[in-house]
């Protein structure tokens, strides 16, 4: 009886071995697609990741299987998609924060090490203040920055993390010097400003967006290039004058040298999963703005993305790292 | 909030599913937070692509199933094999493993669910009646007021030390200088990385504490070279006495009040709620004396800590959309995917939703209650199993579940070194939880401090000006000197009785 079962347990541990043996080419994908997602299970690119690669599974005929490989602020996950064969089933997300690792991580991902899939969402910068702030509008907050440098208490993400470049950004077109208060993320950024505790924040739109509509937080401004579908009455920057864009992006990328035509054939597909009005429906409610850019459109989003990054280092001397 | 709102909240409850999701996340969360290394955040994470499909509403009865099991199932393990399943049970090891080497695991586990259930249960009606108020009182905590929470945190390190406080000391400072690890929370300057991409993020404390508790114990029980012997258990008594409860009752209620309020602090979560209440009980319990040598007391306030800290994370998360505590972000990235974006506007909006989420946690409370009760007997008897089946079967557990955490093979590395490092210390006498709670405290205490600084400009008067960040500051120092002073105290009192007595004699 023993025996048997060790016979048997051995068997089992074996037969793994032959599982892959054979593979065959055939029409693109055959086979499940893993999508790996630098960040955690819940967080803004999880969310919106998930919805879209079940919608591919149903357009597509494969499973997507989504792996979370958190670390280093996605600095592990973004190595392993430009490390992982590029035979086109293992692809991956990639945000603004692949571009800026550079400048924080002393390892870190190229995004030129990876192919562009497409671009799905949008997420505009903001700039947002408590409703018992006596700031009524943009001009008013800018008039006592300016009277009173340094005194404003801006909440970020971290040094050198999104928020903290939408800030340095913010402050360097409208001339302001502020306090840079780094916080772990968004949330606990938000929170600050709703406790009071610091005076503004320029955390993307989605995460303040409830407590603006709920009347706690008051929105001055939007960084997009249009006014926000939700909030009509929120001027862009550029309507201010301030002719700038700040905003995070959120898109697939897979390993280098991935066949071009299953880029193109996934592309596509993602391209038609931003067409459908659930999809959709469904970014626009979790906060995102779905924007769908292809593979080229995307490569000029991360080139601007890159050129900001470096006109903050090179040309106003924006530390990330502070030694 | 009217009560016609959450009547209809009920309603949900009339689809007999609800119960069977509310009763299949508890066992499962049970089972999972019990094994080593599956901490309950992690079993919510894996579960959560599985809930896409269902109902809201029945996905949330599955997932504060999984929650509430998996925050109560790590105190199986910490008291059967001195493994805490989550971080949140580290406390319930130190008097839970002490009773089953005593052969009183059953009893042991009947009172941390008892214990865990009024703490449960007493969240949730708290989250009920008060959540709303209560979340705003949070919002006023600022850096300066998380400096004391984690502080107490800390000098709770110097109460615990079982034996020789300077040994808890150096295992405290340990934590804090592997805690230091990573980018700096505040600059982002890489720390001691040694060009390792996994170490940005620092050292991850779930494998430490995997390593030092189970491969450690593991380790040393492999040295003992003694697989035949079992302690026997007792199984007599496994649903705790009336008289027990009565007394423990004091106890159970003050933990849940910590548990509840440590909860509801954005960030802070059911490791340190545990952690303070079995403080407290260390300073004021009736039995301090005999805490860490295996008494009943030592289960029960962390316990009832530790899962009414679940009803108290929910509180900003449901109010605010802010999540408590690792494991109620990944629930609010959960409705977020349904949809449903926790906060202001969906608790004003969507009450009939909300008041289901508050009906779901009480059923898997009593869910909790039934299924440890019912189960105690064979946990307990799990324990009799001969270790040379054991000892294999567990490490195979520590492994798989520290790779797990982050999918990351760097992790099982650093488990088994914390294991060899573990077994050294196990050697010397030398207790671990204090290098557990040093790594999770240290970075807090470290960010809000630099932090706190940032928003003052720079001035220290900041931790004193603050009543909140003050109370906690005088907590930090009566936790400290207190049994001083008590000492000093009734030397003198004892000095003044025997004068009056010598007085009273002539």
């Amino acid at each position: 009886m023993k025996k048997g079962l060790l016979v048997l347990m051995i068997l089992a541990l074996v037969m793994p071995v032959f599982a892959n043996g054979v593979q065959e080419e055939g029409a693109y994908p055959e086979r499940d697609v893993t999508v790996i997602i630098p960040w955690s299970v819940g967080g803004m690119t999880d969310v919106l990741t998930r919805p879209i690669a079940s919608w591919l599974e149903k357009d597509l005929g494969v499973n997507f299987i989504v792996e979370n490989k958190t670390g280093g602020s996605g600095v592990v996950g973004s190595m392993l998609v430009e490390n992982s064969v590029n035979d086109g089933y293992t692809i991956g997300t990639t945000s603004m924060s692949t571009v800026s690792a550079k400048y924080v991580s002393p390892v870190y991902p190229d995004i030129h090490n990876v192919e562009l899939i497409s671009q799905v969402i949008t997420i505009p910068a903001a700039v947002t203040v408590n409703a018992d702030s006596p700031w009524q509008t943009l001009e008013e907050l800018i008039a006592f920055a300016k009277a009173n440098p340094g005194s404003l208490k801006n909440a970020n993400s971290g040094i050198g993390a999104s928020a903290f470049i939408y800030a340095a950004s913010f402050g360097a077109i409208t001339g302001i010097e502020m306090n840079h208060i780094p916080y772990a993320g968004y949330a606990e950024g938000v929170t600050a400003l709703l406790g009071g505790h610091v005076d503004l924040t320029n955390i993307p739109l989605p995460d303040v967006a409830q407590h603006v509509q709920s009347g706690t937080l008051r929105m001055l401004a939007v960084a997009s290039a249009e006014r926000h579908p939700d909030f009509p009455d929120v001027p862009t920057l550029k309507e201010k004058g301030y002719d700038i864009v700040l905003g995070n992006y959120s898109g697939f990328v897979a390993p280098k040298g991935t066949d071009a035509e299953k880029i193109k054939i996934l592309d596509d597909a993602i391209g038609r999963c931003l067409q459908d009005p659930a999809i959709r429906s469904f970014l626009l409610k979790a906060g995102y703005q779905p924007l769908y850019s292809n593979r080229v459109e995307f490569a000029a989003v991360v080139a601007d993305a890159e050129a900001q990054l470096e006109y903050l280092v090179n040309e106003l001397g924006i530390e990330f790292v502070d030694d | 909030m009217s009560f016609d709102l959450y009547l209809e909240g009920l309603s949900y409850f009339a689809n007999p599913i609800m119960f069977i999701a509310s009763f299949l996340g508890v066992l499962v969360g049970i089972v999972f937070g019990a094994l080593p290394g599956l901490t309950a955040t992690m079993t919510i994470a894996v579960f959560i692509p599985f809930t896409f499909g269902l109902d809201p509403v029945i996905s949330f009865a599955f997932l504060l199933g999984l929650y509430t099991g998996a925050v109560y199932g790590g105190s199986i393990s910490a008291i059967l094999i001195n493994i805490p399943g989550t971080p949140s049970a580290i406390a319930t090891s130190l008097d839970g493993y002490p009773l089953c080497q005593k052969g009183r695991a059953g009893e042991a586990i009947g009172i941390s669910t008892v214990s865990s259930a009024f703490g449960g249960f007493f969240s949730v009606l708290v989250l009920c009646v008060a959540a709303p108020l209560i979340a705003n009182v949070a919002l006023k905590f600022s850096a300066e007021e998380y400096v004391g929470i984690t502080l107490i945190g800390l000098s709770i390190i110097a109460v615990i030390s079982p034996g020789s406080i300077v040994k808890g000391l150096i295992g405290g400072i340990l934590g804090l200088v592997l805690g230091t690890v990573g980018l700096d929370p505040i600059t982002g300057f890489p720390r001691m990385i040694f060009g390792r991409a996994e170490l940005l993020d620092g050292i991850d404390s779930i494998p430490v504490m995997i390593g030092v508790y189970g491969l450690a114990e593991m380790f040393s029980q492999i040295s003992k070279n003694d697989f035949k012997t079992v302690v026997s258990q007792k199984l007599s008594k496994v649903i705790p006495s009336g008289k027990d409860i009565k007394r423990l009752m004091p106890t159970i209620f003050r933990s849940s009040v910590i548990g509840t309020l440590i909860g509801a602090i954005p960030a802070a979560g059911g490791s340190i709620a545990s952690l303070v209440a079995y403080g407290q009980e260390k300073r004021f319990g009736k039995r301090r004396h005999l805490l860490g040598t295996g008494i009943i007391d030592g289960v029960a306030a962390p316990e009832a800590a530790n899962n009414a800290s679940t009803g108290g994370a929910l509180i900003p998360m449901m109010t605010l959309g802010i999540p408590g505590d690792p494991m109620t972000a990944v629930l609010m990235g959960g409705l977020i995917i349904q949809g449903l974006r926790p906060g202001p506007i969906l608790f004003q909006q969507q009450m009939p939703f909300v008041s289901s989420i508050f009906i779901s946690l009480l059923l898997s409370v009593v869910f909790m209650l039934v299924i440890g009760l019912a189960g105690a007997r064979i946990f307990s008897r799990l324990i009799t199993i001969r270790k040379n089946y054991l000892i294999p079967a567990i490490l195979v557990f520590c492994l798989v579940g520290s790779y797990a955490i982050n999918n990351s093979l760097f992790d099982v590395g650093v488990l088994i070194i914390a294991g060899i490092v573990g077994f050294l210390l196990k050697q010397v006498n030398f207790s671990v939880a204090p290098i557990i709670l040093g790594m999770i405290l240290g970075p807090l205490f470290e960010t809000n401090l630099r932090r706190s600084l940032m928003l003052s400009g720079g001035d220290w008067s900041t931790f004193v000006t603050r009543p909140f960040s003050l109370a906690f500051l005088i907590i930090v120092v009566l936790v400290l000197v207190g049994p001083l002073l008590l000492q000093l105290v009734r030397k003198q009192k004892t000095a003044c009785e025997d004068e009056e007595d010598e007085n009273g004699g002539v």
